[in-house]
């Protein structure tokens, strides 16, 4: 009697349209949920002739996108590829263009839950109403992020300056220094490093990439798109100066 | 690239701030220059805030400032 196995690209094929039809709705976990799909499914992927970095790619796509609208650590604790831990511990080639891109927004997602976190078990306001947040020291050395972030950030800010270190730079800045001089100053200095260390073509892509990033944090940061244009628009006019 | 850029989302102080910066950094003609490409950049802001006379006035003052050296 013959045995009927189901064939695995079947169930691939029903995976990606179910990814497809997430995709095509606006269900604020609908990146999450995609990422289940592409974990369950993932030793059927792989059968079907996906590599394993295919499939990290393609899954870590989504998941730093599902961070960005509804921050989890779900599947940090599921996947080892997810875990900051072993993020900060890949060395520079592991960090295509692509992973820098991912890790940046999901470092990024863990900063705001930091944030969120810390201003939660410390309320405070500046006279004019804004949240008061750490002290400059404590924000300095990085300790009001939980170790895991704080690494991941190291790690980030260790490679090779680019666009990603820029933004990540950028979004230390603005939570960093409350007075407006310093943080000013803070961004200006950014700028000329920008302006001495990166090519013309670079400079234009990175003003270009900061502006497309920091449009998906309009929903949950306007500060940060406030503080960010204006660093940007000060670089765009001292790259028009050169 | 043009030396004029239009800028639409600083704020006045972050304009202030980047004046000042220029003239404290490079007090010259290059850099007096810069700072009237700046306001030039930043015109439609002072407009949309109804501040055309210091516009002008900043205009004005570093002109003179610039053709002093």
């Amino acid at each position: 009697m013959s045995v009927f196995t189901s064939n695995p690209e079947w169930t691939i094929l029903k995976a990606d349209r179910q990814i497809e039809t997430l995709l095509e709705g606006d269900a604020v976990t609908r990146f999450n949920d995609i990422v289940d799909i592409l974990v369950t499914n993932k030793s059927v992927y792989l059968e079907c002739g996906s590599t394993e970095d295919a499939w990290l790619d393609r899954t870590y796509k989504f998941k730093y996108q599902g961070c960005s609208l509804n921050p989890s650590t779900t599947f940090e604790d599921a996947e080892p590829v997810f875990n900051r831990t072993f993020l900060s511990e890949q060395d520079t080639s592991w960090f295509t263009d692509e992973r820098l891109n991912a890790s940046l927004h999901y470092c990024i997602s863990f900063f705001r839950e930091n944030w969120l976190s810390w201003t939660a078990n410390n309320p405070g306001t500046h006279d004019d109403g804004s949240t008061k947040g750490p002290s400059s020291a404590i924000l300095e050395n990085s300790s009001w992020l939980d170790s895991d972030t704080k690494a991941l950030q190291d790690k980030l800010l260790s490679l090779p300056y680019s666009k990603y270190s820029y933004y990540l730079k950028m979004m230390s800045i603005y939570k960093n220094h409350y007075d407006t001089a310093t943080r000013y100053d803070a961004m200006d200095e950014e700028n000329k490093y920008v302006l001495a260390n990166l090519t013309s073509a670079q400079q234009t892509d990175l003003l270009t990439y900061v502006r497309e990033s920091f449009t998906q944090l309009q929903a949950t940061d306007m500060v940060a798109v406030t503080e960010l244009e204006t660093a940007c628009e000060m670089l765009e006019f001292d790259i028009s100066q050169q | 690239m043009s030396k004029i850029v239009n800028l639409k989302s600083l704020s006045f102080e972050t304009i202030l701030f980047k004046i000042n910066k220029i003239e404290r950094e490079e007090p010259t003609k290059i850099g007096y220059q810069k700072i009237l490409n700046f306001l030039d950049s930043t015109e439609s802001i002072f407009v949309s805030g109804n501040l055309t006379t210091n516009f002008n006035y900043f205009k004005e003052l570093y002109t003179r400032r610039m053709e002093n050296l």
